[in-house]
């Protein structure tokens, strides 16, 4: 099924999430991908990364739509460190304001279908 | 420990970015690369961490030749509206030009036999294999997007036919025949275009 323009999937939204919640704590404010598929599934409570194909699609998906931001780490840094570099992602104020329209969606909905699912099961 | 599963997932990663404009290949490739040395560094290089490495490759495979197809586009987009365009417009030109002129030489040449003599099956004999050639050249182009290889032979085998037929004249059509393979060759869509410079 096509999805309305705008209407984030929910592995989006979790990844914007991650990324709000990295933006408030501070440190650091960018995350790289190993790190946004770690703190997924601790979300979830899962041992299970998500996988490199779907993970990296969706973040090109939400770069393209301007709700993340990246950029790739400093060559020295990643050199002192004795690793590759990363790509570092950040939310923008556009992908801050997606999630909560999200948000107040995925509530609104959730409310509308209790309330129906309440009307159902009513005696006649 | 061996790491075989970050060697598939980064073989797989070359697989599937091959052929892709050099920036975005890279740069997945890259961000995998990174992800790898990362997972790795966090959970080491047992078996049990590899086949997990090997399930998030396999796992992704499907939305891996999504994004594929996706980065794709922007090149086609580049073909249908860049220099590509302009060799394919003078190609089908070229090809319709050599259909046309197959027909008016099947016609002639079928009219202009039976003119000088009734009985003479020669004008057929040369007129009919010049309307076969013209009808594959114009159908090659008809099914150039549809079917773009089939299209290519159906093409050069249309635009030979005037060296074959009239052997006598080849020296004649065999340059004009190796223009239009060259950019027929060249024009066929789906053709790798040169990757931009990156930036």
């Amino acid at each position: 099924m096509r999805r309305k323009p705008g209407q984030l999937l929910d592995l989006e939204a979790q990844i914007l999430a991650v990324a709000v919640d990295a933006l408030v704590d501070g440190d650091p404010p960018e995350v790289h991908g190993f790190a946004l598929a770690k703190r997924l599934a601790d979300r979830e409570g899962s041992q299970r990364l998500t996988s490199h194909g779907t993970l990296y699609k969706a973040l090109a998906r939400l770069e393209d739509a301007d709700l993340l931001s990246s950029r790739w780490e400093d060559h020295e840094v990643a050199e002192d460190a004795g690793r590759p570099r990363r790509r570092l992602y950040r939310v923008t104020s556009a992908g801050q304001a997606a999630l909560a329209l999200h948000v107040t969606t995925s509530a609104a909905n959730a409310t509308d279908q209790a309330a129906a699912f309440g009307r159902g099961i009513e005696p006649a | 420990m061996s790491a075989w599963a970050d060697g598939v997932a980064r073989g797989w990663t070359d697989l599937y970015t091959g052929g892709l404009p050099s920036e975005t290949a890279e740069r997945r490739r890259e961000e995998i690369r990174s992800d790898l040395f990362e997972h790795a560094a966090y959970a080491g290089t047992t078996p049990a961490h590899q086949l997990h490495v090997l399930g998030r490759v396999l796992w992704g495979i499907p939305a891996d030749l999504s994004w594929r197809r996706a980065a794709r586009a922007p090149r086609e987009r580049r073909l249908a509206t860049g220099e590509i365009m302009t060799l394919r417009k003078t190609t089908t030109a070229l090809v319709a030009l050599g259909a046309l002129f197959n027909v008016w030489a099947a016609i002639g040449v079928w009219i202009g036999a039976g003119a000088e003599d009734e009985g003479d099956a020669g004008g057929a004999r040369y007129g009919i294999p010049m309307l076969l050639a013209a009808a594959l050249m114009i159908y090659g182009l008809s099914c150039r997007n549809e079917a773009p290889r089939r299209s290519t032979v159906l093409i050069i085998i249309g635009a030979a036919a005037p060296m074959v037929v009239f052997y006598w004249m080849a020296p004649l059509f065999v340059p004009f025949w190796l223009v239009i393979t060259g950019l027929v060759i060249a024009s066929e869509p789906g053709r790798r275009a040169p990757a931009p410079a990156a930036t």
